[in-house]
């Protein structure tokens, strides 16, 4: 299938956009390579360019050029976005654990924000694969408990506690959701 | 009054709290803004240790929520998988 096939077939939701995901995902890794050292914040800037291309995939106009020179372009815009944003101050461990109250305004306050989230999404990916898998099929796929133990092959029961034993572990790893509200 | 183990391997929860938690959440997904209190109301003795999961399920739900609503056609599992994946290669 070739790049153009591949981008109607997704603007006309006949292909799934994981496809171009997966032809890309390595290809963007390395073009940000050279800018972005830290291999998991180039996994993070990697995810964001693909993301960012599947909302803009409508924009793209092939007579402009091929597929992959506008994911190359995008891939060192955004990855010069991440280094201008990496040059604000980093927050301290202190804030991060809410002993004290975050700034609510301004580019440190959407620093701030962005490292909550990272460290929200990273917690997430590291939490055991049943209580991993139960949380997003609820919280992101929408299912409620009965339909995500359906899926699963468990009881309701198990459905709900692998849920609450996930939210724990988040909890313990994150500390304080309620200040995290508080600025969300 | 109980807390939130810091050991993951300590974690266990009632019936009525892991019945709790499942009508909570539930409630936050039909978006009814469900009042905090009277959920935990309904363990008596276990607020302290059911508060903070209830404020994260909300932090969850509105960040995997925005998610959801910002790159509906992304499969998150795939972004964990990679993730992870990844985190193995080095």
């Amino acid at each position: 299938m070739s790049d153009a096939e591949l981008v109607s077939g997704i603007l006309k939701g006949t292909i799934d956009f994981s496809v171009l995901f997966e032809r890309f995902v390595d290809r963007v890794s390395s073009w940000i390579a050279p800018l972005v050292k830290d291999s998991e914040d180039r996994r993070d800037v990697t995810i964001c360019v693909l993301t960012n291309a599947w909302q803009r995939l409508g924009t793209y106009d092939p007579a402009k050029g091929s597929l992959c020179t506008w994911l190359y372009r995008m891939a060192k815009s955004l990855a010069y976005t991440f280094l201008r944003k990496k040059r604000i101050p980093t927050v301290s461990m202190d804030r991060m654990e809410g002993r004290r109250e975050p700034a609510c305004d301004g580019p440190a306050h959407e620093h701030e924000l962005a490292e909550l989230k990272r460290l929200l999404w990273h917690a997430v990916g590291e939490l055991p694969e049943p209580e991993q898998v139960m949380l997003e099929l609820h919280y992101h796929d929408g299912y409620t408990w009965a339909e995500a133990a359906k899926l699963r092959g468990v009881s309701v029961r198990t459905a709900k506690f692998h849920g609450a034993r996930g939210i724990a572990l988040l909890q313990i790893k994150l500390r304080d959701a309620k200040k995290w509200l508080e600025v969300l | 009054m109980k807390t939130v183990p810091a050991n993951p391997d300590d974690i266990e929860f009632t019936d009525a709290e892991v019945d709790m938690f499942g009508d909570f959440s539930e409630a936050v997904q039909r978006r009814e803004n469900p009042d905090l209190s009277e959920y935990l109301a309904r363990c008596p003795g276990s607020e302290a240790k059911m508060r903070p999961i209830l404020e994260t399920a909300l932090l969850l739900d509105r960040e995997l929520g925005r998610f959801r609503r910002e790159h509906p056609g992304v499969n998150l599992k795939r972004l964990n998988e990679l993730r992870r994946n990844r985190k193995k290669d080095g």
